[in-house]
C-alpha cells in the first residue's frame, strides 16, 4: 500500500562515495538524520539501501517507514567513475569517418601522453606513456561519409558498409556498444542518425552513443573521447540506475530518482541513464552546490570551497552564486566534453606522507598517501611512515585522547619516535621546529593551489569567503586562509554531509546547447531562432516532468571568441528578453570585459572581429530547498566549552604557544572564542590562529573573522 | 638555508613560472602558442643566470639566459624598474628572427634583483616568406625585422615608436601586436609575483634560496655524472636541402662530473637557412639533457655548469653573420637535439644503474609547412601545420616508442583537430593516420609517425600558398639506439591535378596517397601552391627503435601487424616473423626458423674492418 | 667480472686481457683498448626501402648494422652515407685492469 501524499514528508538523498556511501534525511519537521554505510562494488545499490537503513535508524525508523514516506529521493554516484578507473565498461566498438580511424588512439599528439600528469612526471619524458585506450584499434570502424565545416553533407553515407562494419564489431569483435563519431556531425547529425537506425536493425542489443547527441560541441578528438566514454560506461550506469529504482520501488518508493550531474544539477534517472558521462565527478559537484546552499542561508556569495580529506585536497569557487566550468576535464587521463564544475585537487591530506627528498634532505608533503590503512603512525594499525596527521598530533592541534569525539586514542610517542628518526634528526632540527615546518609547507602548498585557481583566473581571494570541509581542512585553514588574506572562513557545521545537502538542494538541470558560427554583429533574429526552439524543448521537458511554468528557470548563455584565436568565453545572457539589437550588443560588451578579467589586460583584440561559436541554455525545475534549523543566539561568552590548555602551533608567534581549548558539543550559538584555540568537534577540528575569532552562528556553523 | 623556507620558496618559484607561462597563452590565444606550446617563460638570476626554467620549448632556456645577459651589457647604466626590452637578433642570442624574446628587469627597493624571459614564435617577422621560416632568404638581412636589443616598455610606458616600428615591418601587425602584448603581460605576471615572495620572504633569503636551488641542481648532475661512465660517444646527423648535404657531428665526452660535446665534426656553415649561431647549439644540445639527464633536477644555471661545448665558428653549428638562419630551429638546432639525443642515450644505456632512461631519437625531423592566403571568410590566415608538433616518441629499453607521442624538447605541445584546422583554412583533410612502418624497427620498436593528405575547400581564391623547409627526406632522422632502425624519414608530395579537367572533376575522397588523383611531385624547399583540385601529402618521421629487431617479442609484431603499423613486408624481412598465410595468426616454429636464418645470413658478412 | 659498455657490449678479462665481448655469446670484439667495430661483420642495407617502402632514402645512405660474428645479434646500427667513417663509442673500462 503507498502512502497518501499527505504522509510524504521525508527527502532522502544518497552519496555513494569511493569508501563510503552516505544518507541524509530531510524531514519536513526540520529534523535531519545521517546515515553512513560502506559503499558496495561494483552491487552500488546494495550500499545505498543499507546507508538508507542506517540513516532509517538514526530516526528510529525502518527503512520501508522511510522510502514509503518519502516524496523525493536524490543521488549522486562513483558508478561511471568507478567503472572507468577498474576498467570493468562495456566491450565498445568505435564507427568513425574513413581516414581518421586512428583520432581517438593518436590523442593529438603528446596531449594524451601528458594530459593529467603533475609537471615531475612531464619532465621526465622517458617514463611517460599514454594510458590504454578503451576501445581498441581492431574495433575501430571507417566509413565513408563526409561532412565539411559549414555542416553540408559533401559524400554520402555509405550505409551498406556501415551494415557490414556493425556486424563485424558485434558478430567478430563481440562488441556490445558501439560510439559514433563523424566530422562535423554537430552541424549534421543525419549520418550519425542514421548508424543508429542500421544498428538497431542489425544488432538491437547493441548499446549505442552518438557523438552528436552526447558532446554537439567542434573538436574530433575530444568527442570521440566523450563518445566512446559514455558507451563503455552507459550500459553500467542505465543498469545500475534501473537496479537502484527497482530496489527503491520494491522497498515501497515510487517517486521520482533524481541523479545528479557534473554541472551541478538533477536529471530523472531515465535520462541521467542515457548520459554516463554526466554522472563523472558528481560526487565533488554536490559539494560545491551544498556549499553554495550554505551560502545562500548564511549570505556568501563568493566562495572558495575547500575540501581536505585523508588523500587530497579539493577546491572549487562559486563567485556570484555561479561556478565556473571545467576547460579540458579529464576521467582517469582520458579527456571528455561536458559541462563539469572546475574543481581541481592536489595529492594533499592527512594521510600524506610526509617525508625528505634522500638527495637533497628538501622536505615534501604528499603526494603518497598511507591511505586508511595502514594510515598514520599515530593510528597505531601499523603506519610506518609519517603523515601530516602525525604531525598534527606533533603541534599540538589534535588532541591524542579525544580523537573523533574519543572513538579513537592517538599514540602520539610512535608518531613522535618515527617522525624524529625520519624526519627531524636528518634535518637537524627539533621535533617541534620540523613538525611545525612541515605544517607551513603544507599550507604554503594548497595556498599555492588556491591561489592557481583564484588569482590566476582575474578573482581575488580577498573577496571570498573560504568554506572548509573535511576532517584536515579546518585545522589547516586558518593558515593558508591568512596567507591568502580571504574575507572570512566558514567551517559548516554540516560539513560530514554536505555531499547529501548538495543532492537535496539542487534542482533539476537540463543543459541544451547549439554549436553555430555567427560573426558580430548579427541580427538579433538569428540568435533568437537559435535560442527559441531549445526554450520550446526544455518547458516540454520541464512540464513533463511536473513543473509549473513559474517554476521553471532559463539562462541563457553565448560562446564568443576573437577571430584568429582560439580562446573562447561563455558570456551569460542578462535577463529572460528576447533579443534585440541593443542588448545583443551589450552582451558583446560582456563578453570583452569577461575576456579581459579572464585573460588579463590587454588580452582582447577587437581588431580581428568577434565571432558567437555556441549557444548555451540552461533550464532549472526548481528544487525544494532543505530547510535548516536555526537556533536562537546566546551570549558570547564561551568559557563553559573550555576544558583546558595546551601549546600549539601559533604562526603569529613563530613558534608553539599556549592555546585554549574547546569542546564544540559545549559552544552555545552566539559564543565568541578567541584564538590560538583549538575546538575539538565529533568530526573534525578547528584550529583558530593568533588573531583570529570564531562565532558559532545560529546554525552552528564556525565563522572564523581575522582581527 | 632553512629546508622549510627553502622548500615553500621552491615551490612558490615553480608556480610564478607557471602562472607566467598561462598568462602568455592567455594573452596570446594563437594556435601555435597554444596547441604546439611553442613558448618558454623563465626566470634569471640578477646577473642573467638561469634560475627556473619553464616547461617550453626547451632549447630556449639558455638563449634567454643569454639575451638577458647582452641586454646587462648594452644597457648598463640604463636599466630601471618598469622597463622592457626586445632582442631577436640569432647572432646575439636568440635562435631565430621570428622567435622573439621580451626580457624585464625584476626590481625591488630599487634593486636589481633578477630577470623574467619569454618568447613566442610572432605570426609574422617580415622575413621573405610568411611565418618567418624563410628558406629563400640567403642572408639574415631578408629574415625580417631583427634586433640585438631595444627597450620597448620605458619606465612601464610602453614606446609606441618602438612598437609601431617592428609592426610597419610585419604581415599582419594586428596578430603580432597581440603576441607582443602577451609577452609583455607575462613578464608583467612573473616580475609581480616575483617581488611579492621577496616581500615575504625578505631579499637575502630569496636569494639565498635561489642560489641553493642552482648550487643543489649543479651537485645533483654532478653526482649522477659521477656515477655514469666515463668515454666517449659519438653520433652524426644528415641534413638535406636541395640535394647538398649537411652534416652535424657529435663526439660527446664524459670525464668524472663534466660533459663536453664537440661538434668540430660538422659542416661548414650552408647558404641555406638551416644554420644555427652559437647560442642556439647552446640551447640546442640542453634541450635534450634537462629532460634525459635532470628529469627529476630544477632546470637552472647549475645544471649548466657542468657542461662544455666546441662549436667552430664557420660551421653549420656556429655560423657567422650574415648567414641565413631562419629555418635553424626545425634546422641545424633540432640535429643537435637529436645528436644529443643519442649520445646521452648511448651515456645511459652504458650505465647499469641508468640504462633504462635511454632512449633512442623521438621526433627528428619537423615539418614546419607554414599555410597562407586568403581564407573561406575573405580574411587572411597565416598558420602553421600543427601536426608538426605531433611526432612519434622512440623506442627504450623498455618499451615502445608513443606512436604520435610528441617530441623531447617541447614536453608538452599537441596538434590541432582536423576540425580547427578546416575552420581556420579554406581545406580538407582527406585522412591523417599513423603511418604504417615508419617506426624504427627494434626489440622495442619506435613510435609510428603519421601522414596526412589535405585538398582546397571553399577557397576564394582557389587555394593557398604554404612554405616549405622540409630537409631530412633523403635520410632518417631519428637515429636507433643499441641495434634499432632509424625512423622513416619525412616526405612532402604536391599532387597536380590535371588542370583542364579540375573543374568538373569530382571531389576526392581517396584513402591513400597512391589513389589521390594527380601527378606528384616531392616538394622541399621554398613556397608553392595547392590550387584547384592539388592535393598535398605529409609523411612525417617515427621514432627510433631500440635493440635489435630480430629480438622483438613476435607476439608484438603480429599485434602491430594487425593494428596496421607494420607491414606483412616488414614483419617478413625485417622481424623474422612468419605468420600463417590464411589465418594470420603467429607461427611460432616457423618464426624461429626465420630469425635463425637470418642470423646466419648476417654471419655471412664480411668483417667489418 | 665485467663491466658494461651497451645494452649488448661488455668488457671483460678473457685470459688476463681485457676484451670487449658479445652480452649474448660471449665472442670477443677485441682489447679494450681498440674500437670494436672493425671486429664485427658489416651488413650495409641501402635506407631505401630498408624498413619498408616508406623509406625513401637516396641512394647512397646506407643504414649499417654491426652485427656479432658468433651469434648474429645487431650490436650496434648507425645511418651512414656511403664512405662516412664508422662512429667510435668508447667507455672507461681500466676499472677492469684494477680488479
Ligand atoms: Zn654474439
Amino acid at each position: 500500500m503507498t502512502a497518501s501524499k499527505k504522509e510524504r514528508r521525508f527527502v532522502v538523498a544518497t552519496d555513494v562515495g569511493g569508501t563510503c556511501t552516505d544518507t541524509v534525511i530531510f524531514d519536513t519537521s526540520g529534523a535531519v538524520h545521517f546515515g553512513k554505510s560502506l559503499s558496495t562494488p561494483p552491487n552500488f545499490a546494495d550500499g545505498v539501501l543499507d546507508s538508507i537503513a542506517a540513516a532509517a535508524r538514526e530516526a528510529g525508523l525502518t527503512a520501508a517507514d522511510v522510502l514509503a514516506g518519502t516524496q523525493l529521493f536524490t543521488h549522486g554516484s562513483t558508478v561511471v567513475d568507478n567503472t572507468l578507473l577498474t576498467r570493468a565498461g562495456a566491450h565498445t566498438g568505435l564507427i568513425t569517418t574513413e581516414g581518421f580511424e586512428d583520432t581517438i588512439h593518436v590523442t593529438r599528439g603528446a596531449y594524451g601522453r601528458w594530459a593529467g600528469q603533475t609537471e615531475d612526471q612531464i619532465k621526465h619524458v622517458v617514463a611517460s606513456f599514454r594510458p590504454d585506450p578503451l576501445v581498441a584499434m581492431a574495433e575501430i570502424a571507417g566509413v565513408p561519409e563526409r561532412v565539411d565545416y559549414k555542416g553540408e553533407a559533401i559524400r554520402d553515407l555509405d550505409e551498406a558498409a556501415v551494415e557490414d562494419a556493425v556486424r563485424h564489431l558485434v558478430e567478430n569483435r563481440n562488441v556490445e556498444a558501439i560510439a559514433v563519431c563523424f566530422l562535423w556531425s554537430f552541424y549534421n547529425d543525419a549520418h550519425e542518425k542514421k548508424v543508429r537506425e542500421i544498428v538497431s536493425r542489425v544488432a538491437p542489443d547493441t548499446y549505442v552513443t552518438l557523438s552528436s547527441e552526447i558532446a554537439p560541441v567542434p573538436g574530433e578528438y575530444e568527442r570521440t573521447s566523450t563518445t566512446v566514454i559514455n558507451a563503455y560506461a552507459g550500459r553500467i550506469a542505465s543498469d545500475y540506475l534501473g537496479e537502484l529504482t527497482r530496489k527503491l520501488g520494491a522497498g515501497g518508493y515510487d517517486g521520482p530518482v533524481l541523479v545528479m550531474q557534473g554541472y551541478g544539477g538533477l536529471l530523472p534517472a531515465s535520462e541521467a541513464a542515457g548520459r554516463a558521462v554526466g554522472m563523472i565527478e558528481s560526487g565533488p559537484a554536490a559539494g560545491i552546490i551544498g556549499s553554495k546552499f550554505l551560502g545562500d542561508v548564511i549570505g556568501d556569495q563568493n566562495i572558495i570551497a575547500a575540501d581536505m580529506g585523508g588523500t587530497t585536497f579539493k577546491v572549487g569557487v562559486i563567485e556570484g552564486g555561479e561556478f565556473e566550468y571545467a576547460r579540458e576535464p579529464l576521467i582517469d587521463r582520458f579527456h571528455y566534453l561536458a559541462p563539469k564544475i572546475d574543481i581541481v585537487s592536489i595529492g594533499a591530506g592527512g594521510g600524506s606522507i610526509v617525508s625528505l627528498d634522500p638527495r637533497t634532505n628538501v622536505p615534501r608533503v604528499g603526494p603518497q598517501s598511507a591511505g586508511a590503512l595502514p594510515g598514520p603512525v599515530c593510528y597505531g594499525r601499523g603506519g610506518t611512515e609519517p603523515t601530516l596527521t602525525d604531525v598534527a598530533v606533533l603541534v599540538g592541534y589534535l588532541d591524542p585522547a579525544i580523537f573523533l569525539s574519543g572513538e579513537m586514542t592517538l599514540d602520539m610517542d610512535a608518531a613522535r619516535t618515527v617522525f624524529t628518526e625520519k624526519i627531524a634528526k636528518p634535518l637537524g632540527m627539533s621535533v617541534e621546529n620540523a613538525a611545525i615546518g612541515i605544517m607551513r609547507i603544507a599550507a604554503a602548498q594548497i595556498s599555492d593551489l588556491i591561489h592557481e585557481i583564484t588569482v590566476e583566473r582575474g578573482l581575488d581571494p580577498r573577496d571570498f569567503v573560504l568554506h572548509a570541509f573535511g576532517g584536515t581542512c579546518p585545522i589547516l585553514c586558518g593558515l593558508f586562509g591568512q596567507d591568502l588574506n580571504v574575507k572570512r572562513i566558514v567551517v559548516p557545521y554540516a560539513a560530514a554531509v554536505n555531499c547529501a545537502f548538495g543532492l537535496a538542494s539542487s534542482d533539476i538541470v537540463h543543459e541544451y546547447s547549439t554549436t553555430k558560427t555567427l560573426q558580430v554583429p548579427s541580427l538579433a533574429n538569428d540568435v533568437n531562432a537559435i535560442f527559441d526552439p531549445m526554450i520550446e524543448t526544455a518547458k516540454a521537458q520541464l512540464a513533463d516532468e511536473g513543473f509549473a511554468v513559474a517554476d521553471m528557470r532559463f539562462e541563457r548563455a553565448v560562446d564568443f571568441r576573437y577571430g584568429l584565436q582560439i580562446h573562447e568565453v561563455t558570456t551569460p545572457v542578462r535577463g529572460d528578453d528576447t533579443f534585440t539589437d541593443d542588448n545583443l550588443e551589450s552582451l558583446g560588451a560582456d563578453f570583452e570585459a569577461l575576456y579581459e578579467r579572464r585573460y588579463g589586460k590587454g588580452s582582447a583584440f577587437r581588431d580581428a572581429g568577434m565571432e558567437m561559436t555556441m549557444f548555451r541554455l540552461t533550464a532549472r525545475g526548481l528544487g525544494a530547498r532543505p530547510e535548516m534549523i536555526k537556533e536562537d543566539l546566546e551570549g558570547e561568552d564561551g568559557s563553559a566549552a573550555l576544558t583546558g590548555r595546551r601549546n600549539i602551533f601559533v604562526e603569529g608567534r613563530g613558534g608553539l604557544a599556549e592555546a585554549a581549548i574547546y569542546s564544540f558539543e559545549k559552544l552555545r550559538p552566539g559564543n565568541k572564542v578567541s584564538g590560538p584555540a583549538v575546538i575539538h568537534t565529533p568530526i573534525t577540528t578547528i584550529v583558530l590562529q593568533e588573531n583570529q575569532t570564531g562565532r558559532l552562528d545560529q546554525y552552528r556553523n564556525m565563522i572564523i573573522e581575522f582581527a | 638555508m632553512d629546508p622549510i623556507t627553502f622548500s615553500i620558496i621552491r615551490h612558490r618559484l615553480y608556480r610564478i613560472v607557471d602562472e607566467a607561462v598561462i598568462t602568455l597563452k592567455n594573452v596570446s590565444g594563437s594556435a601555435t602558442t597554444n596547441e604546439g606550446h611553442d613558448l618558454m617563460v623563465s626566470l634569471y638570476r640578477a646577473n642573467g643566470s638561469l634560475l627556473m626554467g619553464g616547461v617550453g620549448f626547451l632549447h630556449h632556456l639558455t638563449s634567454a639566459a643569454e639575451a638577458c645577459k647582452a641586454i646587462i651589457r648594452r644597457f648598463k647604466g640604463d636599466i630601471h624598474e618598469g622597463d622592457m626590452f626586445l632582442l631577436n637578433d640569432p647572432y646575439t642570442a636568440a635562435l631565430h628572427t621570428s622567435d622573439i624574446y621580451l626580457i624585464s628587469p625584476i626590481h625591488y627597493d630599487d634593486q636589481l634583483v633578477g630577470w623574467s624571459a619569454c618568447f613566442v614564435h610572432v605570426y609574422d617577422i617580415g622575413a621573405m616568406s610568411p611565418g618567418g621560416f624563410s628558406p629563400q632568404s640567403q642572408d639574415i638581412y631578408t629574415e625580417g625585422f631583427s634586433s640585438p636589443g631595444i627597450k620597448i616598455i620605458d619606465r612601464g610606458e610602453l614606446r609606441n615608436d618602438v612598437l609601431d616600428t617592428l609592426l610597419n615591418m610585419v604581415r599582419n601587425p594586428e596578430m603580432v601586436s597581440l603576441d607582443i602584448r602577451s609577452l609583455i603581460a607575462c613578464n608583467n605576471v612573473a616580475r609581480d609575483r616575483f617581488r611579492v615572495l621577496i616581500r615575504k620572504y625578505g631579499e637575502e633569503i630569496v636569494d639565498g634560496a635561489c642560489m641553493t636551488l642552482i648550487d643543489q641542481s649543479e651537485q645533483l648532475l654532478r653526482d649522477r655524472l659521477r656515477e655514469l661512465p666515463n668515454g666517449k660517444w659519438q653520433s652524426r646527423q644528415y641534413m638535406d636541402v636541395n640535394a647538398e648535404v649537411h652534416r652535424v657531428g657529435l663526439t660527446m665526452t664524459k670525464e668524472d662530473d663534466h660533459l663536453v660535446f664537440d661538434f668540430s665534426d660538422s659542416s661548414p656553415e650552408s647558404p641555406y637557412s638551416i644554420n644555427c649561431a652559437y647560442w642556439a647549439s647552446w640551447g640546442g644540445l640542453f634541450a635534450p639533457l634537462f629532460p634525459l639527464l635532470c628529469y627529476d633536477i630544477t632546470w637552472n644555471e647549475g645544471v649548466i655548469r657542468p657542461i662544455e661545448m666546441i662549436a667552430p665558428e664557420g660551421t653549420i653549428v656556429n655560423c657567422r653573420r650574415p648567414a641565413p638562419v631562419s629555418v635553424a630551429t626545425v634546422g641545424a638546432i633540432q640535429s643537435v637535439n637529436n645528436a644529443a639525443c643519442t649520445t646521452i642515450g648511448k651515456m645511459l644505456a652504458a650505465s647499469e644503474k641508468y640504462k633504462g632512461e635511454a632512449t633512442a631519437v623521438w621526433h627528428a625531423n619537423h615539418f614546419a609547412i607554414f599555410l597562407f592566403g586568403q581564407n573561406q571568410r575573405g580574411g587572411q590566415s597565416i598558420g602553421i601545420l600543427t601536426e608538426t608538433f605531433a611526432g612519434a616518441g622512440g623506442a627504450r629499453s623498455f618499451a615502445d616508442g608513443v606512436d604520435v607521442g610528441g617530441e623531447v624538447p617541447n614536453p608538452i605541445s599537441r596538434m590541432a583537430n582536423v576540425e580547427s584546422m578546416e575552420a581556420a583554412f579554406p581545406l580538407r583533410y582527406l585522412f591523417r593516420r599513423r603511418m604504417k612502418d615508419s617506426g624504427g624497427a627494434g626489440e622495442y620498436r619506435g613510435g609510428v609517425g603519421a601522414e596526412l593528405a589535405f585538398v582546397p575547400h571553399d577557397a576564394p581564391d582557389g587555394g593557398l600558398h604554404y612554405v616549405v623547409s622540409g630537409k631530412g627526406t633523403q635520410f632518417p632522422m631519428s637515429e636507433g639506439l643499441n641495434g634499432g632502425y632509424p625512423g622513416a624519414p619525412n616526405s612532402y608530395l604536391w599532387v597536380h591535378s590535371n588542370e583542364e579537367t579540375a573543374g568538373d572533376a569530382p571531389l576526392s575522397f581517396a584513402q591513400s596517397l597512391e589513389s589521390m588523383p594527380g601527378e606528384k611531385e616531392s616538394v622541399t624547399w621554398g613556397v608553392y601552391p595547392i590550387m584547384g583540385r592539388d592535393g598535398l601529402y605529409v609523411q612525417w618521421n617515427g621514432g627510433g627503435g631500440y635493440g635489435d629487431p630480430l629480438e622483438r617479442d613476435p607476439a608484438a609484431v603480429v599485434a602491430d601487424f594487425e593494428e596496421g603499423v607494420v607491414s606483412e613486408w616488414t614483419l617478413r624481412n625485417v622481424y623474422g616473423v612468419v605468420i600463417d598465410g590464411d589465418a594470420g595468426e603467429l607461427d611460432g616454429p616457423g618464426t624461429e626458423a626465420a630469425r635463425k636464418a637470418a642470423r646466419g645470413t648476417r654471419l655471412q658478412r664480411e668483417a667489418a674492418e | 667480472m665485467s663491466i658494461r659498455i651497451s645494452a649488448t657490449l661488455e668488457a671483460r678479462m678473457v685470459d688476463g686481457e681485457g676484451r670487449i665481448v658479445c652480452v649474448s655469446c660471449s665472442h670477443p670484439l677485441g682489447p679494450t683498448d681498440q674500437p670494436w667495430k672493425p671486429a664485427a661483420t658489416l651488413n650495409e642495407l641501402p635506407m631505401k626501402g630498408a624498413g619498408g617502402e616508406v623509406y625513401t632514402a637516396g641512394d647512397d645512405v646506407l643504414l649499417r648494422q654491426f652485427n656479432c660474428p658468433s651469434c648474429g645479434k645487431v650490436l650496434d646500427t648507425e645511418t651512414a652515407l656511403r664512405g662516412d667513417p664508422f662512429l667510435i663509442d668508447e667507455v672507461d673500462v681500466s676499472a677492469l685492469s684494477d680488479s
